[in-house]
């Protein structure tokens, strides 16, 4: 129960997190092609170390561990109503997890070209606070007996696909760059619902349970059939395909303000494999349970366990919640970033950035503010600020640096977590290793061009 | 594409950031250390709260049939009004087969005669005739055979002259044997030369089945059971001296004769039937018993009969046995107190060969209702069939091979029944799994009651020695089911059903204790409502609903 208890409360809500947003301000960076396909990299050819390139974990969720337990001595105490007084009414967390198997690019000219492939797994989750109360109250309990519970509003969304980017930036002239990625998507897996909405009654003399539900749950999971997952199974799966596509513009304003713009993942998955689906077949029908008749259990006068399953099946009948497998489309998370960066002078530089991302059914908003200190064409640090609907304290640090044509960076979204990680709902650490040749200059930002060493 | 070399970062600059790198990834590892420490879930105290999780368990409607599911001999009767009865039957009884307890033993006789024959040219012919009158033994001396129709057995004729004619021909004719498919008597036929007259005797030797004849014997008030067997010597003459008195034998056997129809006076036999009719009505009574109302109980018997003999049946023994009650056996008479269990059943005439006559017989004034006072869950019985009673031999009987008596019986039990105290029991082996996830259970019982009857019922958890471990309901009298009111007489008819919810409560520590039990025992007290007398109608009900509210310990998983 526990172990229910603690998934739903601290688990289900660290889910996916948006943020690459930190790689605006690590410019000498190639992936900051990743959150705006119109950043021209400065160098003429860089190679992603494969599997070790660019990794990412990030976790965002609207609550924290601290919100849960009570820490008292060396015991921990779980306060249902202290925990429901900590909940908002949705609770969301976003999970998810990036490694860029392969990625390199290099300049033509004006152009630039660029290739990844990536592994990604997103999770996004909505559990309401109505759920969790359920949970630690249960519907026999005074609070809910005789009440109708309303469980609707609970989503999920996990998804694990690799990306395919072919990229492509021109600088259409001194002030102007725009880019864009085309990028294949191979779905690998997938669970995703579309309504999750449950009402319960229960009856206060005989515990009779009336239920209404609204589900359309689809999964696509290898191995579903019934043979297990293999390992081969989810680098062959190929049999889910989509398409996404980012775009991206960089205006040069002036020699202090560049603003710059990017919509990316817009597109989606279609799932034609391994798949089931789960949905009610009416949703305005009211399932009524008041229990098993003994008298189907029973035959010679002895309890017939075969029964069992049959009964569990008519019960599951009577929800009318039904199995069927349906192919279907799944949106990907697509973000919106707008950036405003502003050059106080060849070194030190300062942005805002408003990232909003669309998710299936919520718009997940956030502001940052970057400074970042350019000790000379081969060392970025950065520390940042990032507020969002429930956190609304977040600094950021991040180091880019070349020893050589090695080029490593490490980027810390939330400073405070890794020392407090029991305060800290929101947190991304992202990290990678390239190969980078041919510097060049920077032309889209004059005072960097003009940097001394 | 020029490939320009970038600048080597200073020494100073690259030991900075690979001291933040390394300091910021220890740090991490440490938190993450710190929070795994904490997140260590044994270290989470047991909170003064549990969830508490409703769930309607059974809802059962039971009708009075429902509870005697697989009582394989009861059948529960409506009656005109409505009301219900039990019908308990039993097997059906029946004596040996006729042709089992009425044989014919085998037959052995002989004859010898002398005889003159004239002398005989050649070219003439002599006829003599000699009779021997045959008595067949019967089973029993009393008994008078008229007719014997025979499925198996055999004739068997030997014997021998000292004629000492060239050709002399015999035949052997039975009159009273005759061939049931042509009606034609059995006659036999052999030849008795003596060419030249060189034997000394000439022999013959018969033999014939017996099957598909019919024997009618002559019976006067000096012969019973005779057949006559008319011998016929055709001598023809020749010139062989005479050599006068000769002398003829004739020796013969039946044995094996099984008949098919035997008619006569047969005479007395006995013949048995015994076994016993469960009542499951108190198959798990461990105490108590129940007081009938009067005239509710009626014994019914059927006998089909196709021995064509009187017959008088009475029982041997016929009691009420309780494995729980004291005393443990009581004596029915189903004649009234005192009179012996004796009856007449009827019997086939000579027109209803093969067939059977039934008999039913409804004795009302028993006293079962007394033998039904110990809750008796057997009763035993032993019947004896005596033919012939009155020993009038000038009567005609029959029987068939397959005549027998069959016989079963039915006692009809109007639910019409007062109970004060009547206690019943159950057990079943009991095995309940790892209940740690459960902090206390409540379960309510709502029951809607149709039926005039209160039950008060407690639960054992027991071990394998049936030592009690805990028991469910604290108030072992506590009623959980309320008897329906009852109106007055004549109908006795429940008014309207009787709700009652009650709750019971099951702690975490009783819980505990229950885990270990091997065998559960259920044992209810019924009465009728305020021990009145009710009637049981047929749209009596039953309805249970159970839920339970279990409290989850959430600290274990």
């Amino acid at each position: 129960m526990v172990t229910f208890l603690l998934l739903l409360a601290v688990a289900s809500p660290l889910v996916f997190a948006q943020a690459d947003r930190s790689l605006y301000f690590l410019p000498i960076l190639p992936n900051a092609r990743n959150v705006n396909p119109a950043i021209m990299p400065q160098y003429k050819f860089y190679i992603g170390i494969p599997f070790l390139s660019a990794v990412k974990v990030g976790i965002e969720n609207t609550f924290n561990y601290d919100d849960i337990f009570q820490k008292r001595g060396d015991s921990l105490y779980l306060d249902r109503d202290f925990i429901l007084s900590n909940l908002n009414d949705k609770n969301i967390g976003n999970l998810n997890f990036m490694e860029e198997v392969l990625s390199f690019g290099f300049k033509s000219e004006q152009n630039y070209f660029h290739f990844r492939i990536a592994d990604i797994a997103n999770s996004n989750l909505t559990i309401t606070k109505e759920l969790l109360r359920f949970a630690l109250y249960g519907n026999g309990s005074d609070y809910y007996m005789g009440k109708t519970i309303d469980l609707s509003g609970n989503a999920f969304n996990l998804t694990y696909y690799r990306e395919y980017s072919l990229g492509f930036t021109r600088q259409i002239d001194q002030k102007l760059n725009v880019g864009i990625n085309l990028k294949y998507l191979q779905g690998i897996a997938n669970a995703y619902t579309k309504n999750l909405d449950f009402t319960i009654d229960t009856d206060p003399n005989d515990f009779t349970i009336s239920a209404k539900s609204n589900i359309l749950l689809h999964t696509s999971v290898p191995g579903s059939d019934g043979g297990g997952i293999k390992p081969l199974d989810i680098f062959t799966n190929t049999g889910n395909s989509g398409f996404a596509i980012d775009l991206g513009g960089r205006y040069i304003i002036d020699e202090k303000f560049t603003a710059s713009a990017s919509l990316l993942n817009l597109g989606s998955i279609k799932w034609k494999k391994n798949l089931t689906t789960y949905k009610t077949e009416d949703p305005s029908k009211t399932f009524v349970f008041n229990g098993f008749d003994l008298g189907d259990f029973i035959s010679d006068k002895k309890f017939d366990k075969s029964k069992v399953t049959e009964i569990l099946d008519s019960i599951k009948d009577e929800l009318g919640v039904i199995k069927t497998a349906d192919s279907y489309r799944s949106r990907m998370p697509s973000t919106l970033y707008l950036n405003l960066d502003y050059n106080l002078n060849p070194k030190d530089q300062f942005g805002f950035i408003f990232g909003s991302q669309f998710l299936e059914k919520q718009v997940w908003p956030s502001v940052s503010l970057g400074y970042t200190r350019k000790f000379n064409r081969d060392v970025n640090l950065m520390c940042s600020y990032s507020a969002s609907p429930h956190n609304y304290f977040n600094l950021g640090v991040g180091v880019a640096a070349n020893l050589g044509p090695l080029q490593f960076y490490l980027i810390n979204e939330n400073v405070v977590a890794p020392f407090m990680l029991n305060k800290a709902s929101f947190y991304i650490l992202r990290f990678g290793f390239s190969l980078v040749f041919g510097d060049r200059q920077i032309q889209i930002s004059p005072a960097v061009e003009k940097s001394p060493e | 594409m020029k490939i320009k070399h970038l600048h080597p970062v200073s020494n100073f600059k690259g030991l900075f950031i690979l001291t933040l790198f390394s300091l910021t990834i220890s740090l991490f590892i440490i938190s993450c250390s710190k929070l795994a420490d904490d997140l260590n879930f044994n270290k989470i105290a047991v909170p003064d709260w549990n969830p508490e999780f409703a769930i309607p368990l059974v809802n059962s409607t039971f009708a009075l049939e429902d509870f005697f599911n697989g009582s394989g001999n009861l059948f529960i009767n409506v009656n005109p009004d409505n009301s219900l009865s039990f019908v308990y039957s039993s097997n059906e009884m029946y004596t040996k087969r006729a042709g089992d307890f009425i044989q014919i033993p085998d037959q052995v006789f002989g004859f010898q005669s002398p005889f003159i024959v004239p002398p005989l040219p050649s070219g003439s012919s002599y006829q003599i005739s000699l009779e021997f009158p045959v008595h067949v033994l019967a089973g029993s001396p009393d008994q008078r055979l008229d007719s014997l129709l025979l499925k198996g057995g055999v004739i068997h004729i030997a014997g021998q002259t000292d004629l000492n004619r060239d050709v002399t021909g015999l035949s052997i004719k039975i009159p009273e044997i005759v061939s049931i498919a042509t009606g034609e008597p059995l006659v036999f036929d052999a030849s008795l030369n003596n060419p030249g007259g060189q034997q000394t005797s000439v022999s013959y030797d018969l033999s014939a089945s017996m099957s598909n004849y019919k024997f009618i014997f002559s019976n006067t008030a000096s012969s019973k059971n005779q057949l006559t067997f008319q011998c016929s010597l055709l001598i023809q003459g020749d010139n062989n001296p005479d050599q006068s008195p000769y002398n003829f034998t004739i020796n013969g056997t039946f044995s094996d004769l099984n008949f098919k129809i035997l008619y006569g006076y047969l005479g007395s036999f006995n013949v048995s039937l015994t076994d016993s009719l469960p009542i499951s009505l108190f198959n798990r009574t461990i105490g108590g018993g129940i007081d009938l109302g009067p005239g509710s109980i009626d014994l019914f018997i059927n006998v089909n009969n196709s021995i064509g003999m009187p017959v008088t049946i009475g029982a041997e023994y016929f009691y009420a046995y309780s494995r729980i009650n004291d005393p443990d056996i009581v004596d029915i008479y189903f004649n009234g107190a005192g009179n012996p269990n004796l009856f007449t059943i009827d019997s086939p005439d000579v027109t209803q060969v093969g067939e059977s006559v039934e008999t039913h017989l409804d004795f009302g004034s028993n006293n079962f209702p007394e033998a039904f006072n110990i809750a008796p869950d057997k009763l035993y019985y032993k019947f004896i069939g005596v033919t012939n009673p009155l020993g009038d031999s000038l009567i005609e009987n029959f029987v068939a091979d397959t005549s027998r008596i069959t016989m079963d019986l039915s006692v009809n039990i109007d639910l019409f029944t007062a109970i004060s105290k009547f206690i019943i029991e159950d057990t079943v082996d009991f095995k309940i799994s790892d209940m740690s996830k459960i902090d206390n259970l409540l379960f309510r019982v709502n029951s809607t009651n149709g039926f005039p009857l209160n039950a008060g019922m407690q639960l054992f958890f027991t071990d394998g020695s049936f030592h009690v471990l805990d028991s469910l309901i604290t108030d072992p009298d506590q009623t959980i089911i309320q008897g329906a009111p009852v109106n007055g007489p004549p109908d006795y008819r429940v008014t309207e059903p009787e709700h009652k919810t009650t709750d019971v409560n099951f702690t975490g520590s009783r819980i505990h204790n229950i885990v270990d039990a091997k065998k559960m025992i259920l044992r209810a007290g019924l009465s009728t409502t305020n021990q009145q007398l009710v009637k049981i109608y047929n749209n009596y009900s039953l309805q249970i609903q159970i839920g339970t509210i279990a409290g989850i310990n959430i600290t274990n998983n």
